[in-house]
Order: structure tokens, then C-alpha cells, then sequence
């Protein structure tokens, strides 16, 4: 099983992306993805940023839950206060390990927002940040 | 820009009396030179900057041996860690009101000061605000999302519930800015919260006392200004974070026992009006 992560900021752009695959069932963590399913996966998450708005605006609940689905893949999403869109893409369905991933990914989010030196919708490209949402995955994920 | 005086209701009364600050008794806080060496201290050799009697030429083999200790002995300071090791929820002690008033008035030299070296003349106030505003604006946006984060954590704890909410209705963000954000950023509510009676679109955060304008004197021929815009900055990037697009503007509408009696005016852009009026529907 293979996962595509999203940090979506404002203006409908990506701010961090990552991929990563299972460490359940002898995973190694390496994503599994086909080349073809490589390059599909950012269009996917970015069309499903429309439902991901029209979601959000019927709740006030930061988690949304699968918004969005494209064959056998299923999109879930996270919307923060400030309406940075925390996207992520996977196979199988299961909503409460993906909430507590995104929870702690927003904790990361607000984290980096906290640095006198980052401003809302710049990349992030800090390793540290890579390497916290690496063991995230590897915790829940 | 209007100063507002039309009449209005409060959504929340405004309180009576004078508002207790609450501010960190300098006492309370350790000296930096103490917690990193008792000798210190007692010490009575201690350079001091302001002592225009120390000769700067033989200073260095005259420091007290104390003075250098930290740089020798690393256990003796930690080390900030990357910001990613802090906790997110742990406050942070209070910052002694004295050290804020001090920064904030450098601040606001420090624009006067800009804005003379560009050659403006001393009439353009306006510009000085919206610079003031500015500063705030990279506050508020990150306040916005802390003190959210902060509620879910405080309110998971207590109810057993899950998540943070985002607000999607105008009073619901107003409360929130009122209270929550109010209380994080200058460790108290703001004293009142009301809606304009001749505008649709109008609302204000009043606050009787703002700390930003605490210490500071406006001159007479400045008496348009109010530094209180840097908190409006703040009240701005909250509301355009959570999607209320709204100008903020302060203004010092003072009364018999509040000299410094500020007035936020949030003009919320009709849209917002317009959604609110169909979520409502």
C-alpha cells in the first residue's frame, strides 16, 4: 500500500508533497507506486480540492474525512483555521488512523508557521519536517 | 476614516470598571545572569553598559569570571532545540509587560524613523498604520491557527471530544477573536463586542485599555494616529485566515474612565454578509 501526501496552502498551492508507502505487513516504507500512478497522483489531489472546499464548507469539523475518490483510490482531507488543505491519498479506507495522522501533521504545520522565518504559504523544505512526517506514517499510517 | 459614533448594540455588554491586567511580576522572573551562576549575584564588579566610567579598552581582561562562564561550560545553558521538538500546547510563561512596552515603542520609533528617512512628510499617518497593521497581520495568522489548535487540545481533554472546529459564522468568529484570541495575545478578553445599527456590515471589538497603547503618547499633532492599528493588524489576519474577508481599523473613541478606550471597526466585505445570511437561512 502506497500513500500521497498534500500541504495545500491558500491559494490552491501545494506547500509540501510526499509519498510513502506501509510499514505494515513487512512494508519497507518505499512507496508502490506504478510509474503511471506516480504522475496521476498530484492531479488527483488537485481535483479533489474542489470537494475538499465543498466539504468544508457544510462542517466545522477540521477532519473531513474521504472526500473524493478516483478508482480504487480513495482522497481524505484535513483543513486547518487558517485553510491550509492537509491532503492525503490512499487505498484502503480507515478514518480514524488517517485522523490522528493528520492531527499530528497539523501539529508539524503550526509548528513550522510558529518560525519567525516562515510566512503562510511558502514550500516547506525544512529535512526535519520530512523526516517527522516520515515516522508519523510509520506510527499510524 | 470615520471615526464610528452611531449608535449600536452590544453583543457582549461591555464590563464595568477598570481591567486588571494581568502582568508577570518582574520579582517572579529569575535574572539571567543568577539562574546561570549564584555567584553573580553577589557580584559588585558587574560591567555595566551604562557606566560611563568603564574603560572599554581593558574591559575584556576585567570581566568578572562569572561573565564568561557560560561560554566555557555549555551544560551550564540549553540549547534551544529545533522548533519541531517543542511542545505545542505547553504556554509559555508570560512576557513582563515592561519588556513588551519597550520593544513596542522601538518598533514604532523604528517606523517613524523609515518613514523619515523616505522623505514622507509628517502628515501621512495613514501610512504609518498601515505599516503598524502590517506587523500585526504576521502575528494574527499565527495566533489564528495556534490558539485553534490550543481549544481542541484544551477541549479534548475536557470532553472527551476530538478535533478543533473551524468557525464558519460571523458572531462565531467574532467571539473567538474577543475571546480566545484576545486572551492569548494580551492575556485577557477584550471588554466589548458590538454590531453597528446603521451598517449590515459593521462590527466592533472594543477594548478599554489596550496594551499596545498603554505606554504611549501620541502628540497633539499626531492625535489621528492610534498605535492600537498593530492590534487591528492582528484582528485582521484572523478574520481573513478563516475566510471573513474584513478591514479592521482602530480608533481611540475615549470615555470618562478610559482615557484609552479603543474602538476595532471590522468592515466585513458583503460576501461574507451574503453567506452568512444563507448558512443562517
Amino acid at each position: 500500500m502506497s500513500y500521497y501526501l498534500a500541504i495545500v496552502g491558500t491559494e490552491d498551492n501545494p506547500i509540501y508533497t510526499q509519498e510513502f508507502g506501509t510499514y505494515r505487513q513487512g512494508g519497507d516504507g518505499n512507496s508502490r507506486f506504478s510509474p503511471e500512478m506516480k504522475e496521476l497522483a498530484p492531479f488527483i489531489l488537485h481535483a479533489a480540492i474542489d470537494m475538499v472546499e465543498q466539504t468544508a464548507s457544510r462542517t466545522n469539523q477540521l477532519y473531513l474525512r474521504t472526500v473524493d475518490n478516483f478508482y480504487s483510490h480513495l482522497v481524505s482531507a484535513f483543513v486547518t483555521a487558517g485553510d491550509i488543505k492537509i491532503m492525503l491519498l490512499h487505498e484502503t479506507r480507515n478514518e480514524e488512523s488517517i485522523r490522528q495522522f493528520f492531527q499530528e501533521v497539523h501539529d508539524l504545520y503550526v509548528k513550522t508557521l510558529l518560525s519567525p522565518f516562515y510566512f503562510v504559504n511558502q514550500p516547506i523544505t525544512s529535512p526535519v519536517f520530512d523526516q517527522r512526517i516520515k515516522s508519523l506514517a510509520k506510527k499510524y499510517l | 476614516m470615520s471615526i464610528p459614533r452611531g449608535p449600536s448594540t452590544p453583543i457582549i455588554p461591555s464590563s464595568k470598571g477598570v481591567p486588571q491586567i494581568p502582568r508577570t511580576p518582574s520579582s517572579t522572573l529569575p535574572h539571567p545572569t543568577a539562574a546561570q551562576s549564584p555567584a553573580s549575584a553577589s557580584s559588585s564588579t558587574f560591567p555595566s553598559a551604562l557606566n560611563p566610567n568603564a574603560q572599554l579598552t581593558n574591559s575584556a581582561p576585567d570581566y568578572p569570571p562569572q561573565m564568561t562562564a557560560p561560554t566555557t561550560s555549555s551544560s551550564s545553558i540549553r540549547k534551544p532545540g529545533s522548533i519541531y521538538e517543542r511542545n505545542i500546547n505547553r504556554r509559555t510563561p508570560e512576557v513582563s509587560l515592561n519588556a513588551f512596552a519597550f520593544l513596542f515603542s522601538e518598533l514604532v520609533q523604528y517606523l517613524l524613523r523609515q518613514r523619515k528617512e523616505a522623505g514622507a512628510n509628517a502628515g501621512s499617518l495613514p501610512d504609518l498604520e498601515t505599516r503598524l497593521n502590517t506587523l500585526g497581520y504576521h502575528v494574527g495568522q499565527r495566533a489564528l491557527e495556534l490558539v485553534t489548535i490550543r481549544e481542541a487540545t484544551a477541549g479534548a481533554s475536557a470532553k472527551g471530544a476530538a478535533g478543533g472546529r473551524r468557525e464558519n459564522k460571523i458572531l462565531g468568529i467574532l467571539e473567538f477573536v474577543h475571546t480566545h484570541v484576545w486572551k492569548m495575545v494580551f492575556g485577557r478578553a477584550a471588554d466589548g463586542l458590538e454590531k453597528s445599527r446603521d451598517e449590515e456590515n459593521e462590527y466592533m471589538i472594543i477594548d478599554n485599555e489596550p496594551v499596545v497603547s498603554k505606554y504611549v503618547s501620541v502628540p497633539r499633532e499626531n492625535s489621528q494616529l492610534s498605535v492600537a492599528a498593530y492590534a487591528a493588524g492582528i484582528i485582521e489576519a484572523v478574520l481573513n485566515g478563516a475566510k471573513f474577508p474584513a478591514k479592521v481599523s482602530a480608533h481611540t473613541v475615549e470615555d470618562e474612565d478610559h482615557p484609552l478606550r479603543t474602538v476595532f471597526l471590522i468592515k466585513f466585505d458583503q460576501a461574507v454578509i451574503e453567506r452568512d445570511q444563507k448558512i443562517a437561512a
